[in-house]
């Protein structure tokens, strides 16, 4: 098939824009329950946070908070969700914090690596509730998820500390902080 | 801070080939992210994604993967396993305005990873037929070193894929 195949690489790449630019980078390699992003700076327009995290026993919770704020009921999220053989949404109100897996009929067997990706967008600016679109996903082949999520925190202050929790813990992940110029 | 989102590499798919593979990837980076405007001359096609080819060929079980997927009147999910390659995808299929294009982004985290199986994060935008996500795992220990994206039904492909690399602090 290869040898039916042209790959045309053009003399260029696409033009670099350098308004992308990591953070800060948390990974753990021992049983963890939690990591913190705190002092992000105020510098850029959006965030966002790519992550990999590996299961140690069967789970369906994962969530993020803001700010170090956890109660309250100021978070709100929608899901949709696939589980290879259906398709499903969600939405929950007044929560103390953003879900990204809990409530999906498919859990998180231990052992399994699931990837995701979350946008935070304008996370400094003071005028409106703060807003998060995450893709995440893992799969085992023959089992695993595929979720889509949106996640609304009520409060006007800009966002300054990210907080991911899990109540099983993590056997080993990595969260990396990213920010985009404006 | 350093800036980062770094292109690597850009391939046009200039109506007169059937795929693209990108080769010798550097391993400096910690992600990859694979964006690509596509149209086929097919007029139903699909994306086949193979990680390392030149090594292990096409006819392998190794991949698998789960979609979720839209399609104006309903949602649907389905998967497929022990697949000798990632698959599914829609590519703008040839009875649309000729101007029209489909979008595609892939990504994989900590693809340098020499220890773990490798697991791919895709969004496709498909305006005439579907809006579609997908996970995907190779059952590979590898570095990802080569990756190749070409039309399941060996059409011709119009577009442009661009691979970039994104390094953690």
């Amino acid at each position: 098939m290869l040898n039916n195949i042209v790959a045309l690489l053009d003399s260029g790449v696409a033009a670099s824009t350098n308004s992308y630019e990591s953070i800060a980078t948390v990974s753990f390699t021992t049983n963890t329950a939690g990591i913190t992003f705190s002092s992000i700076p105020s510098t850029y327009k959006h965030l966002q946070i790519r992550f990999m995290v590996k299961s140690q026993a069967a789970t369906n919770d994962f969530s993020m908070y803001f700010n170090n704020v956890s109660s309250g009921g100021l978070y709100a999220f929608h899901n949709l969700a696939g589980n290879g053989a259906s398709a499903s949404a969600s939405a929950y109100t007044t929560q103390n914090y953003a879900q990204l897996i809990n409530d999906f009929n498919t859990s998180f067997p231990s052992g399994s690596v699931m990837s995701g990706v979350i946008d935070l967008l304008d996370y400094q600016n003071t005028n409106k509730y703060k807003t998060t679109r995450t893709l995440l996903g893992t799969d085992q082949n023959g089992a695993g998820f595929i979720k889509l999520n949106s996640a609304m925190y009520q409060s006007t202050s800009a966002i300054s500390q990210i907080d991911f929790y899990n109540g099983y813990n993590w056997a080993s992940g990595s969260f990396a902080l990213y920010g985009v110029k404006g | 801070m350093a800036s980062t989102y770094t292109p690597i590499a850009t391939a046009t798919l200039n109506g007169t080939t059937t795929g693209v593979a990108f080769s010798s990837i550097p391993q400096g980076y910690t992600d990859l992210i694979i964006v690509a405007t596509a149209r086929s001359a097919g007029a139903s096609d699909t994306w086949n994604t193979y990680i390392k080819e030149s090594t292990y060929g096409y006819s392998t079980t190794d991949y698998s993967y789960t979609r979720l997927y839209g399609n104006g009147s309903s949602a649907s999910s389905n998967r497929t396993s022990n697949a000798g390659n990632w698959a599914g995808e829609e590519i703008c299929p040839s009875g649309q305005p000729s101007d029209a294009r489909s979008t595609h982004i892939w990504q994989i985290n900590n693809y340098s990873n020499s220890t773990t199986y490798k697991t791919m994060l895709y969004r496709g935008n498909v305006a005439s037929d579907l809006v579609s996500a997908q996970v995907g795992l190779w059952r590979k220990t590898d570095a990802v070193t080569q990756i190749g994206f070409y039309s399941g039904v060996a059409a011709n492909l119009t577009g442009t894929i661009t691979l970039y690399g994104i390094k953690a602090a």
